[in-house]
């Protein structure tokens, strides 16, 4: 059965090209426009990875990561971080929320999916 | 009184000067990125700069009160609409760039949406496309499934049986070879009853003849000889009839031989065309195989070439995705210029509503009058510091459209 990811940004077209690299790997992957949404979203179903940026309406990424962290069901889970952000202060707030990995864009399809594949073998 | 008229004109003078001055050095401070402290002190010095001139400006006499208040009236008024007219000019500079800048976000959203879908519906073409050049290599090769099969195994077939009907052809004419040598022999033995029938028919004619002299040596005996006579008679008709038999038969013989003549001819005949037609059909076969390897051999070139340029399409599209992401970069900063345009719209706001018209004399309370301005613009700058907080960090790291860095922590 294939792994299912939940992709997490507000821009459509970023959601469009992480699904369309994900899906042709053979991942079935849902999308949520921020952080907010994601949250409920994970807490109905039960995803196998989370990939987010950090910039977002209603909830970032860095306080959707530390959430998911709180769950138990996302204790183990494998969240990355996907953003135009590299400054050293905010993955320094990113590994302490909990993140896995911290991924700056633009991001290559083929580098992704290695980056997905590392973390949920 | 002139001196006096001179000394209070030219204090207040110097105090709107200074002022503005101030207003305008503040701003610069701040918008150049001098920061906050920098504005403050422009403010500070222009207040103290303002104050002092006041206090020189009240020691003197006044004279010529009235064209004093109208020039003084005039000059602030000019420099209130002066102040104003910035204010509303660079707002409406400052909300075109806003307008245009959210004009390019939407122009940008409408056109990466449709860019991505038809950049991810031309991979699924191409993987489609090569998912289709792969079946007519495997299929060319190996079959394209269970039960069908491979254009080579049937080539292959196909060579094997007209190999195996050129064959039968050969050993056909080999036969046929046979059949006329001994055909030939066979006319050979006829030509050797031909001869015996011509002895027969001699010695039926040597018969016959003898018959003749008996029946006349018969006929000299008298009564004594009729009985040799009827003999004589008879060997003369058993004679002719041998004679008979033997034309007969000759002409069966004959008849035979030109029946196996024609036969003979028509299996040689037979045996060169298929020879011939053996040999043009292989000819053909092997023209119409090497033309079929040829075409099966481009149709799998193609089909390579197909997948490659497939494969080539593929990372260019991988490319494509990695520089479309430019959008969200691109979105963002334009949302980081806007949050700044609007800091500056902010503090030109302010600019417009600093107030020049209620001028009251330093010795009046007018001290408190600028510093109540004063503190009116600080307010403005301090609101604006929240925005300036927020506008501080560019969230877009990247200069430049290559791969980002992948951390695993």
């Amino acid at each position: 059965m294939a792994k299912t990811i939940l992709a997490v940004d507000d821009s459509r077209s970023i959601l469009q090209m992480v699904s369309f690299a994900l899906k042709g790997a053979g991942y079935d992957v849902d999308v949520a426009p921020d952080g907010q949404a994601a949250l409920g979203m994970a807490s109905t179903k039960a995803y196998d990875m989370v990939l987010t940026d950090l910039n977002m309406p209603n909830m970032d990424g860095l306080t959707l990561i530390k959430n998911l962290r709180a769950k138990a069901q996302y204790r183990f889970t494998p969240l990355i971080m996907l953003t135009t952000e590299a400054d050293p202060a905010f993955k320094a707030k990113g590994k302490a929320v909990g993140a896995t990995g911290w991924l700056v864009k633009p991001f290559d399809p083929q580098q992704l999916l290695g980056v997905v594949k590392k973390v949920m073998r | 009184m002139a001196q006096a008229k001179a000394s209070g004109f030219s204090s207040r003078t110097l105090l709107i000067s200074g002022s503005v001055l101030t207003v305008v050095v503040a701003l610069v401070q701040f918008l150049l990125g001098g920061g906050w402290p920098g504005a403050m002190l422009a403010l500070v010095l222009g207040g103290c700069w303002g104050g002092l001139t006041l206090r020189i400006g009240a020691g003197s006499e006044s004279i010529g009160e009235e064209v004093l208040a109208r020039e003084f009236s005039a000059l602030t008024e000019e420099t209130q609409n002066l102040f104003e007219n910035l204010a509303e000019a660079s707002g409406a500079q400052i909300g075109s760039i806003r307008d245009e800048g959210h004009q390019a976000r939407v122009l940008l959203d409408d056109a990466i949406e449709k860019l991505v879908s038809c950049f991810t519906r031309l991979e699924d073409c191409t993987r489609s496309q090569q998912k289709l050049a792969l079946e007519l290599t495997q299929s060319s090769e190996h079959g394209a499934g269970s039960g069908q099969v491979s254009l080579d195994a049937f080539l292959k077939e196909v060579d094997g049986l007209l190999r195996s009907f050129v064959q039968v052809v050969l050993d056909n004419s080999e036969g046929a070879k046979e059949i006329s040598a001994r055909m030939t022999q066979t006319q050979a033995r006829f030509q050797d009853v031909r001869k015996t029938l011509e002895e027969v028919k001699k010695i039926a004619d040597q018969t016959n003849l003898l018959a003749i002299n008996a029946a006349v040596e018969a006929a000299r005996a008298g009564n004594s000889g009729k009985g040799f006579a009827v003999v004589a008679a008879e060997v003369r008709t058993l004679s002719v009839r041998s004679n008979a038999f033997s034309d007969q038969v000759m002409a069966s013989v004959e008849e035979i031989t030109h029946a196996l003549d024609a036969v003979t001819v028509n299996i040689n005949e037979l045996s060169k065309k298929g020879l011939s037609v053996a040999s043009d059909s292989k000819t053909k076969a092997d023209a119409v195989l090497s033309k079929t390897q040829k075409l099966n051999s481009n149709i799998e070139q193609s089909a390579s070439g197909i997948s490659h340029v497939s494969q080539q399409v593929e990372q260019e599209v991988r490319v494509a995705v990695t520089s479309l992401q430019f959008h969200d970069m691109v979105t963002q900063i334009l949302g980081h210029l806007d949050r700044r345009a609007e800091l500056m719209q902010s503090v030109v706001s302010n600019l417009g509503t600093l107030s020049f018209q209620t001028q009251v004399a330093y010795d009046q309370g007018g001290q408190s009058d600028w510093q109540s301005r004063l503190e009116q613009f600080r307010g403005g700058l301090r609101n604006a510091s929240g925005l300036v907080e927020q506008v501080r960090h560019n969230p877009v790291s990247q200069k430049s459209m290559e791969t980002g860095t992948v951390e695993l922590f």
